[in-house]
């Protein structure tokens, strides 16, 4: 090697230490406001025990709501179907009117059974029933609530709102649209409810876990993401991964293990259940549905449930929904398939798998291929045209 | 069938519910026990964390009164906290920025209610006030770079704090003007901005607007008289309509099961999709605040001197009433007026040869001529 070059790797490695030394621990401890922040044991103490309270507070209002509200949906309902809102938002009838039509169209579009359940859309402002010095959040969001009252079955949509947006949010229920994207109807999980009946305890166990977001949408024709769109030109739009959940990661690069956490153990990827699956725990509410921000793990995975129906068909669906078993067993027993599996084709079905490892995709290592051999082809022959001349 | 239940003044019912769970719920009385039984310990928590915090503010406080001497300096009613060395540059930074770009301010209320501070060095030090306003505290608006920031940054950071403050005066403005929403017009975008952004609205009134028409600029500004249907037919030609709806629901397996969504997209009915757009209660005008508070802007600049302080009193009118009380001008003459300055500050549709091709050109030169040398990185 020329005495040249071992003087400019030597400056090289040499920067590579300083900058490692400078890098890499122990560090100093410091702040950018420049002085050292010690612990925070008050600041802890007091996060972990409002976080208890605000929990606690939300449940107990979701407690009272259901008791006032499923009152007025059971007791009101015109032919199985209800809408509650509040007096006074100045909303006009025919707006309501048309949702209502609109809802039993939903209905009956499916083969929901009305007479033996209601069906109850309830426009609640978000603040309603809280006390002076509490505070709560104002998401706009749609609560489900089911359960059986003076004898008669139940599924109620509850949709929070900000008093003075009620026009607004009725306005999106009416054009099928969320907060940012479009959504497939104003029933939520009620649909599956409304079809099937009283979900069995393993599976309505399973919904409140977390799994009522595959429920949200209802299954519609329409496209999935080809594997040209997905994957771009020569396919180098998927060779930076996404990062999210590992397990989600390991489930879309093709295993099948992985698939069956995310679909029978939801609580792990989804990131806002630490806050709604404690007041799902605690109070009557079942799902509490986010919309859009609601952490899908998964593209599309709140139309799994109906896919999963249009799949194998009402009568294994009704199997599988009315089972009593833990809803591995029950998917297992009902579809004849393990859920990890099934859910690995759906993946692959409606999104795609980019097979694991650093490796190109197999279109981009082509792709490429075949464009470095385009250009050494256009090279040859230019050069060969010169050699000629 | 339709009947619309009201839930005002609801009371808890007797009737016997059961909730469906596979989780263990809670009572109502087991709830409202814990509770109890937590709420005193959140109040010492609450009341241990303002001693931590009052604690932690006081040693910041006195540690900054030992390593940083810092003066107050005042340009017009702005307020700036800098440390003694830079007195001078922060002078003359905020003087200029507010002479360019708020000569129409002759009085702030809001500016009573703040304070700035100014550092623009690589030794920055912690800065407190005890500052109050006539409502209390004051809010601090820090204005903090390294000196490898370059003059423009800092400008334009000075113009977004001071225009921030100082837009806290039309709060009061009725709510007509606030759904207006035109953005903040004492940091509006500049005028050659503007131009690309209306060129490029999909929209006939802003054709039409750019070609002239001072009426449907007024319209596509969202000040015309027009509404609902009508005012969506004077936006969007039949065509721009159902594309609206076609990119909400584009690639999208959802908002199928809608009779009127299917109508629009699939059967292209016109009647259906305005229904959604009416329906849909979005605000739809083709102009956005970046555009419209460059009218404000422009109404401001045509007032001159005093004309915030007209805004200021324009609480109860419309936006038009408003403009016209700001800039003394009828809406319509200073529409016009914008328009011919939009048209004049039309930007050059050609990339011009400097900075960014002449760069370039440069660095490939560059590389050219070094490719071009016996290298030193040969092996062996």
């Amino acid at each position: 090697m020329a005495h040249g070059m071992k003087y400019w790797i030597g400056i090289v490695a040499t920067g590579c230490a300083l900058v490692a030394i400078w890098l890499l621990p122990p560090n100093v401890a410091s702040t950018t406001s420049g002085w050292i922040s010690f612990g925070r044991a008050a600041e802890i103490r007091y996060d972990a025990i409002s976080e208890e309270y605000r929990w606690t507070y939300e449940a107990l209002r979701r407690v009272r709501w259901s008791d006032s509200l499923t009152a007025v949906v059971v007791g009101g309902a015109v032919e199985g179907v209800a809408i509650a809102m509040p007096d006074g938002t100045g909303v006009l009838d025919d707006r309501v009117e048309r949702l209502e039509i609109k809802i039993r169209e939903e209905i009956t579009g499916f083969g929901g059974q009305l007479g033996s359940m209601v069906f109850g859309f309830v426009y609640q402002p978000y603040d309603h029933g809280v006390s002076e010095g509490h505070r709560t959040s104002n998401q706009d969001r749609t609560e489900t609530y089911i359960g059986s009252r003076d004898g008669m079955d139940y599924c109620l949509q509850v949709r929070t709102f900000h008093r003075g947006d009620l026009p607004l949010i009725l306005a999106r229920d009416l054009t099928d649209t969320d907060v940012l994207s479009p959504k497939s109807g104003v029933l939520g999980p009620c649909r599956f409810y409304l079809k099937y009946g009283l979900a069995g305890a393993g599976i309505q166990g399973w919904l409140e876990e977390g799994a009522s977001a595959f429920a949200m949408e209802s299954g519609s024709e329409g496209s999935t993401q080809s594997d040209f769109t997905r994957r771009g030109y020569l396919g180098f739009r998927t060779v930076s991964r996404s990062r999210g959940w590992v397990i989600v990661s390991r489930c879309l690069a093709g295993y099948a293990e992985a698939c069956g956490q995310i679909l029978l153990d939801p609580a792990r990827t989804q990131s806002d259940a630490g806050h709604n699956r404690e007041i799902v725990r605690r109070s009557p509410v079942v799902a509490m549905g986010t919309g859009p921000f609601s952490a899908y793990s998964l593209p599309d995975e709140g139309y799994m449930i109906a896919d999963l129906e249009a799949e194998f068909g009402s009568e294994a669906f009704g199997k599988f929904w009315t089972s009593d078993e833990s809803a591995a067993a029950a998917f297992e027993d009902a579809f004849g398939v393990d859920a990890g599996t099934w859910t690995l084709s759906w993946a692959t079905s409606v999104r795609g798998i980019d097979p694991p490892g650093p490796g190109l995709p197999r279109s981009a290592s082509s792709g490429s291929m075949l464009a470095v051999g385009l250009l050494l082809g256009i090279a040859f022959m230019r050069a060969r045209k010169q050699k000629v001349a | 069938m339709f009947r619309r239940l009201l839930l005002g003044a609801l009371a808890a019912s007797l009737g016997w519910t059961n909730a469906l769970s596979g989780q263990t719920q809670q009572t109502e009385s087991e709830l409202i026990q814990q509770l109890d039984s937590l709420r005193p310990l959140l109040e010492r928590a609450e009341a241990e964390l303002q001693a931590y915090e009052a604690h932690v503010r006081e040693v910041a406080r006195s540690w900054a009164s030992e390593v940083a001497r810092v003066d107050t300096v005042r340009v017009g009613q702005v307020r700036i906290i800098t440390p003694v060395e830079q007195v001078e540059a922060a002078r003359n930074l905020f003087a200029e920025v507010w002479e360019h770009h708020f000569a129409s301010v002759d009085h702030s209320p809001a500016l009573d209610e703040v304070l700035f501070t100014f550092q623009w060095s690589d030794a920055r030090v912690p800065i407190f006030t005890d500052a109050v306003g006539p409502h209390g505290a004051v809010t601090v608006h820090p204005v903090e770079y390294d000196s490898r920031q370059s003059r423009a940054v800092v400008e334009a950071r000075i113009r977004s704090v001071l225009a921030l403050a100082v837009s806290m005066d039309l709060s009061g403005l009725g709510t007509d003007y606030r759904r207006w929403d035109p953005g903040n017009p004492l940091d509006a975008r500049s005028l050659e901005s503007a131009y690309r952004i209306v060129a490029m609205t999909q929209s006939q009134a802003s054709r039409a607007c750019l070609s002239g028409d001072i009426d449907a600029c007024a319209s596509a500004m969202g000040l015309g008289t027009a509404t609902g249907v009508r005012q969506i037919e004077d936006w969007y030609s039949p065509n721009e309509r159902w594309s609206l709806i076609a990119r909400t629901y584009a690639g999208a397996r959802m908002g199928r099961n809608s009779n009127t969504i299917a109508a629009c997209l699939d059967e292209r009915s016109i009647e259906h999709c305005d229904q959604i757009l009416v329906d849909a209660y979005r605000d739809l005008t083709p102009y956005r605040s970046d555009v419209r508070a460059t009218l404000v802007a422009h109404a401001l600049e045509v007032g001159g001197q005093g004309s915030w302080s007209r805004l200021r009193e324009s609480a109860d009118m419309t936006p038009s009433e408003a403009l016209e009380h700001a800039s003394m001008v009828p809406a319509e003459e200073l529409i016009a007026s914008w328009l011919h300055r939009l048209v004049e500050n039309r930007p050059d549709t050609y990339e011009r040869l400097l900075p960014k091709s002449g760069l370039t050109m440069l660095w490939a030169l560059f590389f050219a001529a070094l490719a071009m040398r016996s290298t030193r990185w040969r092996m062996g």
